[in-house]
């Protein structure tokens, strides 16, 4: 893995390859980082990023060293974050929308006294038609196999 | 180490998680939480845990596992976890009834005035404008509580609008409570039994032992600690078996209170009280001036946190004791029941103009009780006087704090104890001159996460422990009303 550091500077400066990271990921590692380094992010966010990590305080070769190290494995946590909370965008939002539009009579009874909850489904609206005329269907179809 | 390559991510419902020792911890949107050993760990996200294994159960049953997911219990979960969300308006209503005090505190965040200056009073004019915006709110629960200053100084006016909101109220039959913070200086027999017999709730400093309490909160007529314990013994006494809500107490924590957290903890077993907020300093008004005799690292009070918590369940393991620390409690609510303590500081969006407005003397209304702190009148939102209700609560300034506060826009999101976290824009903008916090430098944030990290340590190693937080979690949802 190709980095430079520069002692004097204080910093180390590595390079991603955005293929591999989402750029959603590397900004995730890198806020992690900001109560220790300075951050500065370059380059092209279709083929290369160059992370730049300058500590805040006085840092040895090793410790820049650990410092990267320590970005890849949060840039690994945040890869899975990301890819998870992106995965699971559509069911998380039908949650978030169902409670919320369910929500205003949450601890409220129905106008009519009775305690509905909004998955009650009184008028049978939500049962398929197949489920529904089942009983009817097989019923007539005897009838008519007898008839005949 | 994860290997991204064998990740199945068509297995994995949302979860966050971090390391905490040689687990991770796991948590949903609903506030469930799993522990799991590395093996697990990468047995679960690659998909390969055993059906059978108690670990997929509770994967299952807690709605981790993207296949198995019980959608109806997910969403009545997040419901019941935000149910402040559905609120009809604030319900909590400061009012700040004389800016005046007789005590010089170290860390007054009140921008109190002498005793002398009665133009800082709250008149009865403006305090019948603030009662009728109050029971303008469409919120039928009302809280209103009376601040200061010390705002006994100003009793006409508190008696005034007792009398006046439980008139209102015989009309509105709304449930109406009061809660008076008070140093106690200016008590007599009179008051406590006028207030007493209108079911007020009580509440005062009180920061350790005698040396400690009048370092800190300066009186300099008298013995503050001496009239404090007097009248909140008196209040103990009065109260008990008439009332489920007791006066209570807060110790604010300075650099001094550190290191004799066990006596600070056994003074106020010693006192009858069941519980204890280990309120750290916040940085406004006075304390931010006071800071460098008074003030410590967010390390240095979560060292002190974890052995006060530490000495307090020793106190209910060993001997018994059904005693509770406050913060831990809010915090153990929101992690081991399905309810919500609508504690304002933890939640999102947090509780500025939409869960409570605070009042000033002048008829000012802000935010919070945090914004009138700032020098600058940013968070101040209207006046009594010009406005009203709908045009308060359309106000950009709310608007803007439920954006700061609103934990689904901030790095926050990622955090594993997001469902349980909050932040106070007040104290971003007086820590970095923004509201959003940036994080992880913000102070709250470093402090929460120290706190959660202690708590979930603890409710990973032990039963017992997870069983007493159960309990001071559970036996908190109880209502002001009358014994006998």
């Amino acid at each position: 893995m190709k980095f430079q550091i520069n002692s004097p500077k204080n910093q180390i400066t590595f390079f991603l390859d955005s293929k591999l990271y989402p750029i959603e990921a590397i900004y995730g590692a890198a806020y992690v980082f900001i109560d220790r380094a300075y951050i500065f992010l370059d380059g092209d966010p279709q083929k290369e990023i160059i992370i730049c990590l300058k500590g805040k305080k006085k840092m040895n070769f090793k410790e820049l060293e650990g410092l990267q190290g320590e970005f890849y494995n949060e840039l690994l946590n945040y890869l899975l974050r990301v890819k998870i909370a992106k995965r699971n965008k559509k069911v998380r939002d039908f949650i978030v929308g169902t409670a919320l539009v369910s929500g205003s009579n949450i601890f409220d009874s129905s106008p009519d006294g009775s305690d509905n909850d909004y998955l009650d489904d009184p008028l049978g609206i939500a049962v398929p038609w197949e489920d529904k005329y089942k009983e009817n269907t097989a019923k007539k179809k005897k009838q008519d196999e007898t008839s005949v | 180490m994860i290997d991204h390559k064998r990740v199945n991510y068509s297995k994995l419902g949302f979860f966050r998680f971090k390391k905490l020792g040689e687990d991770y911890l796991l948590t949903n949107d609903v506030g469930d939480y799993i522990f799991l050993s590395q093996k697990d760990f990468n047995g679960y996200i690659e998909g390969k845990l055993e059906k059978k294994s108690p670990q997929y159960e509770e994967l299952k049953r807690k709605n981790f596992i993207r296949e198995e997911l019980n959608l109806d219990q997910y969403v009545k979960g997040y419901k019941q976890k935000n149910q402040f969300l559905f609120s009809t308006g604030p319900s909590l209503h400061i009012i700040v009834v004389t800016l005046r005090c007789d005590h010089k505190c170290v860390y007054c965040q009140a921008s109190s005035c002498s005793v002398g200056d009665k133009n800082k009073d709250l008149s009865e004019e403006n305090a019948r404008k603030i009662v009728d915006y109050i029971f303008s709110v469409p919120n039928n629960n009302i809280a209103i509580e009376f601040q200061g200053g010390e705002p006994l100084l100003n009793w006409p006016v508190v008696k005034f609008i007792i009398e006046y909101a439980l008139k209102k109220n015989k009309k509105e039959k709304k449930n109406l409570e009061f809660r008076l913070v008070s140093n106690f200086i200016s008590m007599d027999e009179e008051k406590m039994n006028y207030l007493f017999e209108k079911a007020v709730v009580f509440c005062t400093s009180l920061d350790g032992p005698e040396e400690l309490h009048n370092q800190n909160r300066i009186y300099i007529k008298g013995n503050s600690y001496q009239i404090t314990i007097k009248w909140l013994k008196k209040l103990l006494k009065k109260y008990k078996n008439y009332y489920i809500y007791q006066p209570g107490a807060l110790t604010t924590v300075t650099r001094r209170s550190l290191p004799i957290y066990k006596q600070i903890i056994d003074q106020y077993v010693g006192l009858g009280l069941d519980n204890i907020v280990l309120r750290p300093l916040t940085p406004l008004g006075m304390a931010i001036k006071t800071w460098q005799q008074i003030g410590y690292s967010t390390s240095q009070f979560l060292e002190f946190y974890k052995r006060s918590l530490d000495y307090i369940l020793e106190l209910n393991l060993k001997k018994g004791l059904r005693f509770r620390e406050m913060i831990t409690t809010n915090m153990a609510t929101k992690i081991l029941t399905d309810k919500d303590p609508n504690y304002f500081e933890l939640r999102s969006p947090c509780g500025a103009g939409i869960g409570q407005m605070l009042y000033n003397y002048n008829g000012d209304i802000y935010t919070c009780d945090e914004g009138r702190m700032v020098d600058e009148e940013i968070f101040r939102i209207g006046n009594v006087l010009t406005d009203n209700y709908n045009s308060i609560i359309n106000n950009q300034t709310i608007k803007t704090m439920c954006l700061a506060s609103c934990l689904d826009n901030l790095p926050c999101d990622n955090c594993v104890y997001k469902p349980y976290c909050g932040t106070c824009p007040v104290v971003s903008y007086v820590e970095s001159g923004n509201i959003f916090p940036q994080l992880p430098n913000n102070s709250r944030c470093q402090l929460n996460k120290g706190i959660f990290d202690y708590i979930f340590k603890k409710i990973q190693k032990s039963d017992k422990i997870k069983k007493i937080f159960t309990e001071w979690a559970t036996s908190r949802y109880q209502f002001n009303k009358k014994l006998c």
